[in-house]
């Protein structure tokens, strides 16, 4: 019966749009309901009431900021909100699907997972050139599976060389041990990093298994770019050594994919040397010099490998539900199990299927009646935390920022440059609304009093007079102004009684300007507007 | 606030367990109140603030409190027998009553980066798959129902190089994250700019305030009411008289020379004020005039010797006037780096060096630790690690060292390293 269902909306697609790719996610509608069948059972099992759909406005401000990162432009909040097409919403997720800012938002997202804070090695490191591929990679609509791969076997110069670099050992070479710590734990969704100095305590992991990962990227090496200050990956053998160089002797890259396993105590103490394998496969035939890493990212997007489907899914989706299906999302052990686990099959299979395609698997969890829910309370659902209604999120910082751009008129200054370049960040205020470190679950934070000092004594007032001028220009009537500050802030329109407030406020400043100025202030200022809910 | 990072002690988390309620229990605990119960009881008041002296670069203990004779510099009695100075310490020599010396202070960093992760974290960088949250932040996440009218936790004069995970947050989250000064600018982010007056505040207050609890009372969740606690926090700033500690030049001008006016004494006398103002924990990065800080590769024996006397005299004074006004028993001072120096303080020396406490009820006058004839050699082997030290920290503080942090989805993870031996000399 699935299955009939499957493929006869797979046909009709195929028939209707025979030639637009991203609607290739075999019956979308199917399986948008099929999620929702899914959590609502579950809901029902539960006795808890769901909300009831979000309003126009809440959906729309949702979905923008979820997709790419921004508020609706003020010139579309309108539009949207008065539009009467029935498929509206659909075919906004659509239209954000294929905006440039999608690609960006995501690009910004994995690539902060890349920078992980390694202290001394990761300080200078310039994330620009790879994020800036990515985004293409997203835009494109390329499987993940094909980004990964990309990313794991870059041979020579290309924007991937930033994650060896984001996971060196020395300026001489990636570290094994982290490539496969962050490859394992990002794209398999498991927390390999500890079998590195001792066997797994809970999961099926062997410190051997480990380092015979490890040993995929033994050879990998850095060679100095065509350009100053670049670099590029290879595995190709070093010219020998001088003899007569002084110093310390370079490194000598192992042949035939073997790896010496350090001492755990002691990294000059060697413990045991193993060969370059793949858990649960044969022995692989292995070169003399290499690159095995071909090898590791096949094993990695194999299809039958089911934790890389099942890891990308649950972290697409908890950028959407602020939680995982799984959590920790780097935490997918037999022992943890998931709270949906058919609804994790389905997407996994469906991913899949799809050629592990992010914008048809995104589109899906976006036309749900869960995902378009309202984040207020009903009766009954206060404190539940299984999907009636959509979690209030935490605008990470980045986002937060160009919001603020937005909203105040600025033009939006995107912090990612042409390589050459090397201006890694030009976001103002980067730092003290750095959210990469807090953890990954957006419903749990909030900024603390410093950020909110910034935003309201220095950055809000600041850049506010400008903006007002221009909505000012014309001199309509100060109800048109204050709707206006609303949907560049909040895109909706103002109740009844925020309006009255603000339109007080605006009478009793006598200077108009100041008025507006003092309104905006409190929009910015509103847990509303730092939130994404 | 952030309700899913839950403080519970292992004992609780135990009973939970058995119980078969830790996934779903929203309860409370406080073992900090348990605890700080049961050291009164012993008839010990914990500490109830902290300012860490962060000599970042890495201090060198050949030329400060841990010299030895015929090395590089004459040597000074202490007022506790037994122990010496450097000659570059005379003040701090007579005020050893006061000190706990850890001399053998170790960890497995070598490089600053990694060091600075581990000396401020009691972590090692990402140990777990984490960014580990600072002292700083773990004190000011302890203290966070503790009325305070300026942050909790403030950072003076930051390493700009180090960047935001310096003296973080990690995953404890923003709302942990310090306020970051710096020494003789304004703070804008303080004081309402660019026309916007007090009462302009007070007309607009009411707005947002109602604003935000129909927000809240609709969208029931940590991110909307940690930010409406954050403003009501951050409305208490700018509006309290208490932001007057940020102001030097109120200080009188003997009490400014007796520190140093340079930027190290500054520090110091600027971290003093935050705590009269009742900030719960201050970090003051302790730099000389140029903003260096502590790696003296180049030209050595002239940088320590400045340094250090500039020291001397600005820890000194912090001491006098914590003690004059009453409040050293309660303040407990932490001075050190992300690691020491060889014996010519020139390079690195992750594995014998010396942090500093002070004050804080401690039983001090004592001296942890041996580090031999040549400073070189361990006597005994008793390598202090930095969650050693915190943990002995903590405790100092009233604030439960054996309880976990719940994150990343219930996972329980300790305040400080589960291995971690308290230093029980000083209790």
């Amino acid at each position: 019966m699935q299955l009939r269902i499957l493929t006869l909306t797979g046909v009709c697609v195929a028939l209707l749009l025979p030639l637009s790719a991203p609607d290739a996610f075999g019956g979308e509608p199917t399986v948008a309901q099929r999620i929702d069948q899914l959590l609502d059972s579950q809901l029902r099992k539960d006795g808890v009431p769901p909300s009831p759909p979000s309003d126009d406005a809440e959906f729309q401000r949702r979905v923008y900021l979820d997709l790419t990162g921004r508020l609706p432009p003020l010139a579309k909040a309108a539009d949207f909100l008065d539009s009467k097409d029935p498929e509206k919403r659909a075919k906004l997720i659509d239209d954000l699907l294929a905006s440039p800012e999608y690609g960006q938002h995501l690009a910004r997202y994995w690539t902060e997972l890349f920078v992980k804070r390694d202290g001394e090695q990761n300080k200078r490191l310039k994330a620009d050139a790879f994020r800036v591929w990515l985004a293409e990679q997203f835009n494109k609509g390329r499987g993940w599976d094909r980004i990964v791969t990309d990313t794991l076997t870059v041979d020579g110069e290309g924007p991937a060389v930033f994650v060896f670099q984001a996971n060196r050992l020395s300026g001489e070479r990636p570290s094994p041990a982290k490539m496969v710590g962050a490859t394992a734990n990002l794209f398999l969704g498991v927390q390999l990093q500890c079998a590195e100095c001792h066997d797994h305590p809970y999961a099926t992991w062997k410190r051997t298994e480990f380092w015979e990962l490890a040993a995929f990227f033994g050879r990998t090496r850095f060679e100095k770019g065509a350009e100053k200050n670049s670099q590029k990956v290879t595995e190709a053998e070093p010219p020998a050594p001088d003899p007569a160089a002084k110093g310390r002797p370079g490194f000598r890259p192992p042949a035939n994919g073997k790896i010496d396993i350090p001492d755990a105590l002691d990294a000059r103490v060697v413990a045991a040397t193993v060969t370059a394998k793949l858990p649960g496969r044969p022995q692989p035939v292995l070169s003399e010099h290499g690159p095995y890493r071909p090898l590791y990212a096949a094993w990695l997007t194999d299809p039958k490998n089911p934790a890389f489907a099942r890891a990308a899914v649950n972290r697409y989706w908890s950028i959407l539900f602020a939680r995982g299906l799984v959590n920790p999302l780097d935490d997918l052990n037999p022992d943890n199990a998931a709270t949906h686990p058919e609804l994790l099959d389905l997407l996994a299979a469906e991913f899949v299927r799809t050629g592990h395609d992010v914008k048809s698997l995104l589109r899906s969890i976006c036309r749900t009646g869960a995902y378009q829910r309202s984040s207020r309370v009903t009766a009954g659902n206060r404190d539940h935390d299984g999907y009636a209604r959509m979690p209030v999120k935490f605008l990470q910082g980045e986002v937060l920022l160009k919001c603020l751009d937005q909203a105040l008129g600025v033009e939006v200054v995107v912090p990612v440059k042409n390589a050459k370049k090397e201006a890694v960040t030009a976001v103002p205020n980067a730092e003290l609304f750095d959210t990469a470190g807090y953890d990954e679950l957006a419903s749990n934070y909030s900024f603390g009093a410093p950020q909110l000092l910034r935003l309201m004594n220095a950055e809000v007032p600041r850049r506010a007079p400008a903006l007002i001028a221009k909505l000012h220009e014309g001199s309509p009537g100060p109800d048109k102004v204050v709707e206006k500050l609303f949907l560049l802030t909040l895109a909706r329109r103002p109740t009844a009684a925020e309006a009255k407030d603000m339109l007080a406020l605006v009478k009793e400043s006598g200077d108009p300007a100041k008025g507006y100025a003092a309104a905006l202030w409190i929009l910015l200022n509103t847990a509303e507007f730092v939130a994404n809910h | 606030m952030t309700d899913t990072i839950r403080t519970l002690s292992r004992r609780d988390l135990f009973r939970l367990s058995l119980a078969g309620t830790l996934t779903t229990s929203p309860a409370w605990f406080e073992p900090l109140r348990a605890r700080a119960e049961a050291m009164e009881a012993a008839g010990r008041k914990p500490a109830k603030q902290c300012v860490l002296l962060w000599l970042g670069g890495g201090p060198s203990q050949a030329h400060s409190f841990d010299p030895k004779p015929g090395e590089h510099v004459q040597l000074v009695k202490t007022t506790v027998p037994g122990l010496h100075f450097s000659e570059y310490l005379p003040r701090l020599a007579e005020r050893m009553r006061h000190l706990v010396l850890v001399k053998t202070m170790n960890h497995g960093n070598f490089g600053h980066g990694d060091a600075v992760i581990w000396s401020q974290t009691g972590y090692k960088t990402r140990d777990g798959g984490l960014d580990h949250p600072s002292l700083g932040a773990r004190v000011a996440h302890a203290f966070q129902k503790q009325e305070a009218e300026l942050p909790h936790y403030v950072v003076v004069d930051p390493m700009q190089a180090e960047g935001a995970y310096s003296m973080g947050a990690g995953y404890l989250g923003p709302q942990f994250a310090p306020l970051k000064v710096n020494i003789g600018q304004a703070i804008p982010d303080l004081q309402p700019t660019a026309g916007l007056t007090p009462a302009d505040l007070a007309t607009r207050t009411p707005v947002l305030e109602r604003m935000n609890k129909a927000f809240l009372e609709h969208n029931h969740s940590s991110v909307a009411a940690g930010h409406q606690s954050s403003l009501e926090q951050a409305l208490k700033i700018m509006q309290t008289p208490k932001t007057r500690a940020f102001d030097l030049d109120r200080e009188p001008e003997k009490v400014q020379e007796r520190y140093g006016k340079g930027r190290m004494g500054r520090a110091c006398l600027l971290a003093r004020r935050l705590i009269e103002a009742d900030v719960p924990f201050v970090a003051a990065h302790v730099k000389d005039g140029k903003g260096n800080g502590w790696d003296t590769h180049m030209d050595a024996p002239n940088r320590n010797k400045e340094q250090f006397q500039d020291l001397d005299r600005c820890f000194s004074a912090l001491l006098d006037d914590l003690a004059c006004r009453g409040r050293l028993d309660s303040t407990l001072v932490l001075c050190m780096g992300e690691f020491g120096r060889s014996r010519n303080g020139v390079e690195h020396n992750n594995k014998m060096w010396t942090a500093v406490l002070a004050g804080g009820g401690l039983k001090t006058g004592q001296s942890i630790g041996h580090t031999g004839d040549d400073g070189k050699t361990l006597k005994e082997y008793r390598p202090v690690k930095p969650a050693d030290l915190f943990a002995t920290v903590l405790k100092a503080l009233g604030i439960d060292h054996t309880q976990d942090y719940t994150v990343r989805g219930g996972r329980p993870v300790g305040i400080v390293a589960k291995d971690a031996k308290l230093i029980e000399e000083v209790f």
